[in-house]
């Protein structure tokens, strides 16, 4: 994917989110307050754009927990590359989603 | 307000299965794993938040809502990898088979079911041609009692030169009393004692009732197994129909009841029960005409001019048994006559315009196309015969007239259908592979019609040719024209396809 793609306002806030630590779908539902509706097909997008990647938690530690096993997301390099050059085009995008501290968004 | 929570998780879990279906197969599983774990996360966080109630239920409910959102989005981003399914019936063979199944399904229902069964079989009544149905004048073709008793007795008492028995029948509904309380109606035949034997019937156990003794009755094989559960024992007991003890007798079986009049039972009555019915009530009559006659026996109906009671000539309708009972095949006969007149009037009947080819295709492959459309022909016959059939008599409540125009619209409709369809499905076969053609095209515009022409290319998959139909027909490009492709088009189509025909 190229560095400078262009992402709609809804995508990069749910890039945002998971850079912020939102890793999987119901989290980002909570940080961003879109709708399942909304977040799931955006996150199928990213992955099909290679902006993010998913893996499946491991069973043993669901089990342990006694919870089902999550599906998390992770940005790709390119994605990260993609969420910088997103800030300066929505600069309030980090006030809504504050990045993580010691990381540049 | 709650709802209790395991339905409403149950209910929750068939909304993402529902969702599920729109997503593509080999992506499902995982799709509906993720889902119905963020379900249970989604569940948790809401319970625990508001407890169980409308509004947690709300935002689980819209949470799962949004699941088919991301089914339908999946579906529409996943790229389309399989090519499109051929036609069912591509292949002449698969036709044929296709055709042959129908044939065989309509057949073996037409075995099954009791309705058609009876329909096809030879009438149960002997001599039919000399068992003549009389009714008064203009009423032959309607199933009403027309002759009063006083008629009847008339007849029965004067010398006879045409007819040498008659027998008399009425039905009417009565209460059959089998139990206390238990005392169902049914339509019963009161019969002159003579009637089964005129008819040649043979009704297992029944004999005739002394004089004297009480009537008997005869069941029918339906009402002895829906009303006495077949039980054999029932032969020979008194029971009482309305006010009067009759003894049962014997049963008729199914299909051995061909007369007007829809009946459940039969009381054969002695002659001192029997004079006793009021002179004015009608029936129907059955006479045996003399075999022995000079006369020859008309077919049809025909007149007979007799004297009533009262002297006066009267004209009566007489129609012999064997022209009485609904003859399916000659129906079907009658209704294929129609279809084939009307068939021009649906679509054209030339196949198409087959120039000579130059390739010389061997007279095998020239034969094998009459032979498939003769094939397919034959096949539609005992399709609509047995389908209009098993339409017509599915159901013993239809009454048999009902059945003949059931059987009459549904087979014309049906031939009617067929026909056409194997007419256009020959047409838009390839001559050499008679696989179906495919690719159409829109060729040309319908403003330069009288300069070229306009209309739909089809192309054989094999390569054998096109085929040109033009939109509308002109007196140069009247029918659809097929075209020989030569060898040199042999490496645009796939050996396979070509190779089946044997053309190149």
């Amino acid at each position: 994917m190229a560095a400078e793609t262009k992402l709609s306002h809804t995508a990069a806030l749910i890039l945002q989110a998971i850079h912020a630590g939102s890793v999987y779908g119901f989290s980002i539902m909570e940080m961003t307050g879109l709708p399942s509706g909304t977040v799931y097909p955006a996150l199928r997008r990213l992955e099909r754009d290679e902006l993010i990647r998913s893996h499946w938690e491991q069973q043993s530690i669901a089990d342990y927990e006694q919870r089902p096993p999550r599906k998390y997301y992770k940005l790709t390099r390119a994605g990260k590359t993609t969420l910088e050059s997103s800030h300066k085009r929505y600069p309030l995008l980090v006030k809504l989603i504050p990045s993580p501290e010691g990381e540049p968004a | 307000m709650s709802l209790p929570g395991t339905s409403t998780k149950t209910m929750h879990l068939a909304a993402l299965k529902c969702a599920a279906l729109f997503v593509p197969t080999h992506q499902r599983p995982e799709w509906l794993q993720e889902w119905t774990s963020e379900l249970w996360y989604v569940h948790e966080a809401c319970v625990c938040k508001c407890g169980l109630s409308w509004q947690s239920e709300k935002e689980v409910a819209a949470f799962c809502l949004g699941a088919f959102n991301d089914a339908i989005c999946l579906r529409r981003n996943t790229p389309r990898t399989k090519s499109p399914k051929p036609h069912p019936l591509n292949s002449p063979a698969q036709c044929a088979l296709f055709l042959t199944i129908l044939a065989v399904t309509t057949w073996c229902l037409t075995l099954l079911l009791p309705g058609v069964r009876t329909a096809i079989q030879p009438t149960p009544y002997r001599d039919t041609h000399n068992l003549i149905a009389i009714s008064t004048n203009g009423h032959s073709e309607t199933p009403v009692p027309t002759i009063s008793v006083e008629q009847y007795r008339f007849w029965r008492n004067r010398n006879q030169h045409l007819f040498t028995d008659f027998a008399f029948y009425q039905t009417s509904i009565k209460l059959l009393h089998i139990a206390p309380h238990h005392a169902p109606q049914i339509s019963v035949a009161r019969t002159s004692s003579n009637l089964f034997d005129l008819l040649g019937v043979a009704v297992p156990f029944a004999t005739r009732p002394a004089h004297d003794a009480i009537p008997t009755l005869v069941l029918s094989e339906k009402l002895w197994r829906t009303t006495f559960n077949a039980d054999p024992e029932i032969i020979g007991r008194t029971l009482k129909l309305g006010l009067r003890p009759v003894k049962v007798v014997g049963i008729l079986p199914d299909g051995s009841w061909q007369l007007a009049g829809k009946v459940d039972a039969w009381l054969l009555e002695p002659d001192n029960y029997a004079a006793a019915i009021p002179a004015t009530t009608r029936g129907y009559v059955i006479a045996r005409r003399d075999p022995s006659s000079s006369q020859t026996p008309p077919t049809g109906t025909w007149r007979l001019f007799t004297p009533q009671p009262n002297d006066n000539l009267a004209s009566f309708d007489c129609v012999s048994l064997a022209d009485h009972s609904p003859d399916p095949f000659g129906i079907f006969t009658f209704t294929l006559f129609l279809a084939l007149l009307a068939l021009p009037a649906t679509t054209s009947l030339p196949l198409g315009e087959y120039p000579a080819n130059r390739h010389h295709l061997r007279w095998s492959i020239k034969l094998r196309r009459w032979i498939f459309l003769w094939s397919k022909l034959a096949l539609i016959l005992p399709i609509v015969y047995f389908g209009s059939l098993d339409l017509a008599h599915f159901s013993t409540s239809i009454t048999p007239e009902a059945s003949q125009y059931l059987q009459g619209i549904s087979s014309f409709c049906a031939l009617l259908f067929a026909f056409r369809w194997t007419l256009r499905d020959q047409r838009k076969r390839c001559p050499v592979c008679l696989r179906l053609l495919t690719n159409p095209a829109r060729v040309g515009q319908p403003s330069r019609n009288f300069l070229a022409w306009n209309g739909t290319e089809l192309i054989c998959a094999g390569g054998h040719g096109l085929l040109h139909v033009p939109e509308i027909a002109t007196s140069w490009f009247g029918t659809q024209r097929w075209l020989y492709l030569d060898p040199s088009w042999k490496s645009l189509f796939s050996e396979t396809a070509s190779a089946s025909a044997g053309l190149f």
